[in-house]
């Protein structure tokens, strides 16, 4: 069945797939014997996931020195559809190779880090077998050269990220949130499904390498293809208006949010849109900008009222992932990728930290219910922190050095790839408000000023609020003051944060970290996009001014703020920001409620339906009664009728035959002499 | 062997009727193996015939291109003086459009087999009506005599109304009347159909023996065949002469209807203001529609499904809706195939409105089975969209997703079963946090679920994006499937992934709690060996499939594409013809 | 010589008693004697009107006659035997199992 069609290879492919099904092999091994094993397997998976980490770094050197490959098989061979209609293909170029280093390396960071984190919780037999599929998932989605084959493990993805939000599934925040992570997904999936069914009625293909020659005519059709798959990434990659679902996936084990939240499903969009980038129209790019820019200001502005610190995180996220938006629609591919490149690091270093964090507290929690002096409290809540640079010094500095990054301080990684954005942005703007002579456009470059600006102030709050001051838990429940243990910090915690850090500062990309146009990323893959790199430096002044002033607005302001009063602040802003806008109540009122009542209608029409035939089939009950009616009075009447008649006719007759001979005898003698009568009145 | 195979097949359940009916009652513990081992050997055989089929190497009918493995003997003859003759033959055969069903029956009534092992009552009687059940089946299945079909498809709604009313649940009486009345008014109008079908088609091979062209029915060539045919049109056979037949071939190629009679293309009956010919293709459409079901003609189904045990369930869910399906590409579409060009996008309406309609409302069931058996008629939406879309795909697809449907509906109703064996219970709100208590069963549900909503690398999914992809497609090229309706059925898919993940979130996760009104005997107990053996080879196969879709559409596309042949080409024909014949 | 009237009427006087006797008598023997009283009538008639006609054939006739009545009452008189053996009577209106 399974047929080279075409045969371009070398060990570079079969490295890669080598490199994908490895988990997928850890996967089944600990799905089915995870518990005979010792420790449950963990080590088996992140060892797998190590392997393929030392692939993915062979196949990354090998192609960043030129080489490529690519292979092609057969999947379905239906008469009656074009031969290479239906194909799995892979292919291993610049981009596949730098996704699935990122993915292999972010993954198995947080398979170590997992072993520590995770170690002891419920159901811990579970939680790398789902870790492995979705990295499986993942790196399917990435080396695949097929529409449909990525839509495929684009689905799988999001089914495994349901696995991992839910994976404390006695929690009904948890299930409620994966449900609500896949639905909101699966809006965006729409999109790719009539995506696919136009290029498969107007194309004829999925193959990514003939797509580009079938779709010649820029027909309606091609910008509603191109807009199904930015609806299908602005789900995966929480944009407005599909991003509600990102803040609430929180309530997965924080390392999953490291992995899926900031480093890899939520890129997957990203990484989807370069790739069909030549199918994208202008008008559709235009769109990707606007929406992007939308979401990063929308979602910066709540990121300051959260009192949640993975949540702030979150917003952080969708708002980063605006830059990556904005990067593609101003026709700069390579500066969105170089964003969510870096991004991947600092923000998965700052998860990773924020988890250290948790976990201490998770500790404090542990120590207070065995000193019995149990104390519920919600060991994310920022409220509750504070001080905590002293106790966890190395988790201060690693989230010191990721904000910074995140911010886009110089120096650092961040700055780089967002400058380029902010660059590109501007460029675009410029170009198209000198063609259609209207400043609209520069809305776009604007937004991203003002979120650089939000960025920075939010990341100064959540570092005041857990690492600066008192730890007000101790206010709280004074019992803790006596205990001052030393928090240990695990090898297996440290490592991946440490990796990550360094991996956040700007010379592992450019070896001039003031310059994003000498960073290696952008100059290979200006050779695949061939777009116009050279940025205004007044642009990247203005950027860090703005950050430095947010820097030193947030310090001003919550340096000395008291965050557990009596009176609970309460402001129409907090309202508002707090509740995200009320995106979820308008999508609970527009599209939820509607929903279900829409269901409950419909149960009433079936219900009718029911009662219709019912009352046909009674209708018909009656008929059928009547008739029986008037067949027994009726019809039977008449027979019964020519019966009596019969009957008494023949008692008349029966009454002739008395038994008694003699009575015979007169009987036959009267006969005789009438006939006689008659016969002699007939002969006359 | 191999000859008789297809026979085998359908009469063995007859064989192992005959020990069942021997042994007296006090051995009725031997009942189910005797069932199990028929239903063992007939998936082994079916596996085999699959097997067979799809390698090629396998002789072709010489007379009927497409079939292999034909059986043809005579039933019913009888001479009718001017009326021609009547000839009611026994013809089986197979080709891709049955060939999955026989495989997918084959399995389901394995597993119901399995299933009813937790049957109780009457077991003589059970298992005797569910040994005539299998073999009429697969006789509808395999028939290629419409009167054979249509014997075999009628015979399946006896035991089907006695299975779900004596062993149903409290309100059986109703559901398997509403059942029965329901099927059987479907089956009046195809009945209809089938004798008007009979006195307009002649059998060209009987003919030709009839006229002296050849000795005996083995040494018909097709030569004879186009003889014959030439020779039917141009009125040049006497009447007496003509052996009328119900081979469902025959019918597919117009050239077989007799000059002048009711269902022929240039007749001039109307009824009720529409071509006879279009109206027949209604009154089949319809009577397939009730049995499939779509939407409006789908209220039997919740009700049978709820009242059914749950191994009739899962025969009802897994096979019998098939039946529909399959009735519509075996017999309405090459027969009429015009009124699928004319009434395409009506049909499709009514596929998109099951879709999205019984989704709806499986969305708002508080019944675990109840839910379940919408989600059937809404993925049976995609069948008839599949097959409305007349697109090679898209009936590829829709012929794939009944298999799918199969395999994943049974699964869910043994899901169903489960839960309900346990507790007697179904109400999805009584439920909250099965996962602590039975993590494999949520395991199985999870996948099962899953499956069904569509996720890749299951089976659900290759079905659903078929059907989906031969809409549009549709829409683009033979507009059978307005725009409009490709586009709202994938909201299908959405609305799907809704009720399911609603059910699995507020049955199975968060904290342990079950309504009070439930009283149980046992405790919740994950997962028996015998029912980890009824789900995972489902769990197993659609999954399978679902990576490797070509092992099941391979071997079906080539009868697709001449079954598409067909309607495109005698259908635009007589559609043509009829245009200029009348005003249409 | 005595006119043949005479023997006409004697023979309807016979015939009429017989058939009184047949209707009115209740036991059986005497209906049988009632029926053997009307033969004999027709006998005679038989003879008177042979004589008138100076042919011999009607006097054969009476002698078959005669003979044929002597095998009917034995036959006649044994079937009564028969019934009073099972009916313990011989009163006709109790033979009355016909009776429709």
């Amino acid at each position: 069945m399974n047929s080279y069609l075409i045969t371009d290879l070398d060990n570079l492919v079969y490295f890669s797939l080598i490199a994908a099904l490895l988990p997928l092999s850890a996967f089944f091994i600990l799905f089915f014997f995870g518990k005979k094993l010792p420790r449950k397997g963990d080590w088996l998976a992140t060892l797998l996931i190590g392997l393929s980490f030392i692939l993915s770094l062979l196949v990354f050197f090998s192609v960043w020195e030129g080489r490529a490959g690519s292979m092609t098989f057969q999947w379905i061979a239906l008469s009656g559809i074009p031969e290479n209609a239906f194909s799995i293909s892979v292919s291993i170029d610049k981009l596949s190779s730098f996704m699935i280093l990122t993915v292999c390396l972010i993954s198995l960071l947080v398979h170590l880090y997992s072993m520590e984190y995770m170690k002891g919780k419920l159901n811990y037999t579970r939680y790398f077998p789902y870790l492995s599929i979705f990295t499986f998932a993942m790196l399917g989605l990435v080396i695949s050269d097929n529409l449909l084959i990525t839509f495929m493990f684009w689905e799988l993805v999001g089914f495994t990220s349901y696995l991992l939000i839910g994976f404390w599934f006695t929690k009904e925040e948890a299930v409620k949130a994966s449900k609500k992570a896949f639905l909101f997904n699966r809006i965006g999936d729409l999109g790719f499904l009539l995506a696919l069914m136009i290029i498969w009625s107007f194309a004829g293909t999925f193959e990514f390498q003939y797509l580009g020659d079938s779709f010649e005519d820029q027909s309606i059709w091609f910008t509603l293809a191109g807009l199904g798959l930015v609806l299908a990434c602005i789900g995966k990659s929480a944009q407005f208006p599909l991003y509600v679902w990102l803040p609430d996936a929180m309530e997965g084990p924080t390392p999953v949010s490291a992995l899926i939240h900031a480093a890899t499903m939520v890129a997957a969009g990203i990484f989807l849109l370069a790739k069909v980038f030549f199918l994208l129209s202008e008008d559709v790019l235009t769109t990707i900008a606007t929406i992007g820019a939308i979401t990063m200001l929308m979602s910066a502005i709540p990121a300051l009222f959260q009192n949640d610190i993975k949540k702030v995180l979150a917003y952080s996220t969708i708002s980063q992932l605006g830059y990556m938006f904005v990067g593609i629609g101003a026709g700069v591919p390579e500066a969105a990728l170089f964003h969510l490149f870096t991004h991947a690091f600092f923000k998965a270093g700052l998860f990773l930290s924020a988890g250290a964090v948790i976990h201490y507290m998770h500790e404090i929690k542990h120590v207070l219910f065995h000193e019995g002096v149990y104390n519920d409290f919600d060991a994310q809540d920022m409220r509750l922190m504070g001080g905590l640079r002293k106790r966890v010094p190395l988790v201060f500095i690693v989230f010191i050095v990721c904000s910074s990054s995140l911010v886009g301080l110089p120096l650092l990684s961040g700055f780089l790839s967002k400058e380029a954005v902010i660059g590109a942005a501007f460029n675009w703007a410029d170009s198209y408000s000198n063609t259609n002579n209207s400043f609209v456009y520069y809305l776009i470059p604007l937004s991203c000023f003002v979120t650089a600006f939000f960025t920075a102030l939010y990341m100064i709050r959540q570092l005041m609020m857990v690492f600066f001051g008192d730890f007000r838990l101790e206010n709280l429940i004074p019992y803790l003051n006596a205990k001052h243990e030393h928090h240990h910090q695990s090898l297996l915690i440290s490592l991946p944060l440490v990796v990550l850090c360094v991996l956040s500062f700007a010379l592992p990309f450019s070896l001039n970290p003031f310059s994003p146009q000498s960073s290696w990323f952008l100059k290979e893959f200006n050779q695949l996009f061939e777009s116009n790199l050279e940025f205004a430096h007044w642009v990247t002044y203005t950027t860090v001014l703005l950050a430095l002033a947010g820097i030193v607005l947030g310090i001003f302001t919550y340096r000395n703020k008291v965050y557990i009063s009596d009176k609970a602040e309460k402001s129409d802003v907090l309202e508002l920001f707090g509740h995200n806008w009320y995106l979820e109540k308008f999508y609970y009122k527009a599209m939820v409620l509607p929903g279900f009542r829409l269901a409950f209608y419909t149960t009433k029409i079936d219900y009718l339906i029911d009662r219709l035939i019912e009352g046909t089939a009674i209708a018909y009950v009656v008929l059928s009664h009547i008739v029986a009616w008037f067949d027994k009075n009726i019809i039977d009447g008449i027979v019964r009728l020519m019966a009596t008649l019969a009957v008494f006719i023949s008692g008349f007759f029966k009454n002739l035959q008395s038994g008694k001979v003699q009575q015979y005898f007169v009987y036959t003698l009267a006969t005789v002499m009438i006939l006689i009568y008659i016969f002699f009145n007939w002969m006359k | 062997m191999t000859e008789k195979v297809l026979s085998i097949l359908i009469f063995l359940p007859l064989v192992g009727l005959i020990p069942l009916l021997v042994l007296p009652k006090s051995r009725s513990g031997i009942y189910k193996y005797i069932n199990l081992a028929v239903c063992l050997l007939q998936t082994i055989l079916a596996v085999f015939v699959f097997c067979l089929y799809s390698k090629p190497g396998l002789v072709t009918d010489p007379i009927y291109g497409l079939f292999k493995l034909t059986e043809r003997l005579n039933w019913i003859t009888i001479d009718l003086g001017n009326i021609g003759r009547l000839s009611i033959n026994y013809f089986i055969g197979l080709d891709g459009l049955n060939v999955t069903m026989v495989l997918l029956s084959a399995i389901v009534m394995l597993i119901a087999a399995i299933s009813s092992w937790s049957v109780e009552k009457h077991l003589k009687g059970y298992y005797a009506l569910l040994l005539i059940l299998n073999t009429s089946v697969l006789g509808c299945f395999l028939s290629l005599d419409l009167f054979l079909f249509f014997l075999f498809f009628e015979f399946m709604l006896l035991p089907m109304y006695f299975l779900i009313g004596i062993w149903g649940g409290p309100r059986r009486e109703y559901a398997s009347i509403k059942f029965f009345l329901y099927t059987l008014a479907g089956s009046l109008l195809i009945l209809a159909v089938i004798i008007g079908l009979y006195f307009s088609v002649a059998d060209p091979v009987e003919t030709s023996v009839r006229l002296g062209l050849a000795e005996n029915i083995e040494a018909v060539t097709v030569n004879d065949v186009s003889n014959v045919q030439g020779m039917l049109q141009s009125k040049q056979i006497p009447k007496r002469a003509i052996v009328h037949s119900f081979n469902i071939p025959d019918m597919t190629s117009p050239k077989n209807f007799i000059p002048g009679s009711v269902f022929h293309v240039f007749t001039k009956i109307n009824f009720m203001g529409l071509p006879i010919r279009m109206a027949a293709f209604l009154a089949l459409l319809l009577g397939f529609l009730i049995k499939l079901p779509a939407v409006p003609f789908h209220t039997w189904l919740p009700d049978a499904h709820v009242e059914a045990p749950t191994p009739v369930s899962v025969i009802l869910a897994g096979i019998l809706l098939k039946i529909g399906g399959y009735g519509l590409i075996r017999t309405v579409l090459p027969v009429f195939p015009e009124g699928m060009v004319y009434f395409g996008s009506f049909i499709s309406f009514l596929a998109v409105l099951s879709i999205v309609y019984a989704a709806m409302n499986a969305l708002g069931m508080k019944d675990l089975k109840k839910m379940i058996a919408y989600s059937s008629v809404s993925h049976m939406g995609f069948v008839l969209l599949g097959i409305a879309s007349g697109t090679p795909e898209g009936i590829n697809g829709a012929i794939f997703q009944m298999f799918s449907h199969g395999i994943l509906s049974s699964g869910l109703f043994l899901a169903a079963g489960v839960l309900y064996d346990r507790t007697h219970d179904r109400g999805i709100e009584n439920y909250r946090g099965l996962a602590s208590k039975m993590p494999v069963y949520t395991i199985a549900v999870t996948i099962l679920f899953f499956a069904s909503l569509g996720l890749p690398v299951f089976s659900g999914f290759i079905g659903e994006l078929f059907s989906l992809l031969g809409a549009f497609h549709s829409s683009t090229t033979n507009g059978l499937v307005p725009y409009w309706m490709s586009i709202t059925a994938v909201l299908g898919i959405l609305i799907g992934a809704t009720y399911f993940l609603w059910t699995l979130q507020r049955m199975f996760f968060g904290k342990f709690w079950i309504s009070k009104n439930i009283t149980f005997n046992n405790k919740f107990n994950d997962l028996n060996s015998r029912e980890m053996i009824m789900l995972v080879p489902l769990i197993i196969i659609t999954l399978v499939l679902g990576v490797f879709p070509g092992i099941l559409l391979e071997p079906v596309s080539d009868s697709v594409e001449v079954l598409i042949g067909q309607i495109f080409s005698s259908g635009l024909d007589n559609l043509k013809t009829m245009q200029n014949f009348r005003s249409l | 010589m005595i006119p043949s009237t005479h023997f006409l009427i004697i023979a309807a006087f016979l015939f009429s008693i017989g058939i009184i006797i047949l209707i009115i008598k209740r036991n059986a023997i005497a209906a049988l004697m009632g029926i053997e009283l009307m033969l004999n009538a027709v006998n005679i008639n038989l003879v008177v009107f042979s004589n008138l006609n100076r042919q011999m054939d009607g006097q054969m006739f009476v002698i078959f006659v005669i003979v044929v009545a002597v095998a009917e009452a034995a036959v006649g008189l044994a079937l009564l035997l028969q019934v009073y053996k099972s009916y313990k009577t011989s009163d006709l209106d109790k033979i009355s199992k016909l009776k429709g």
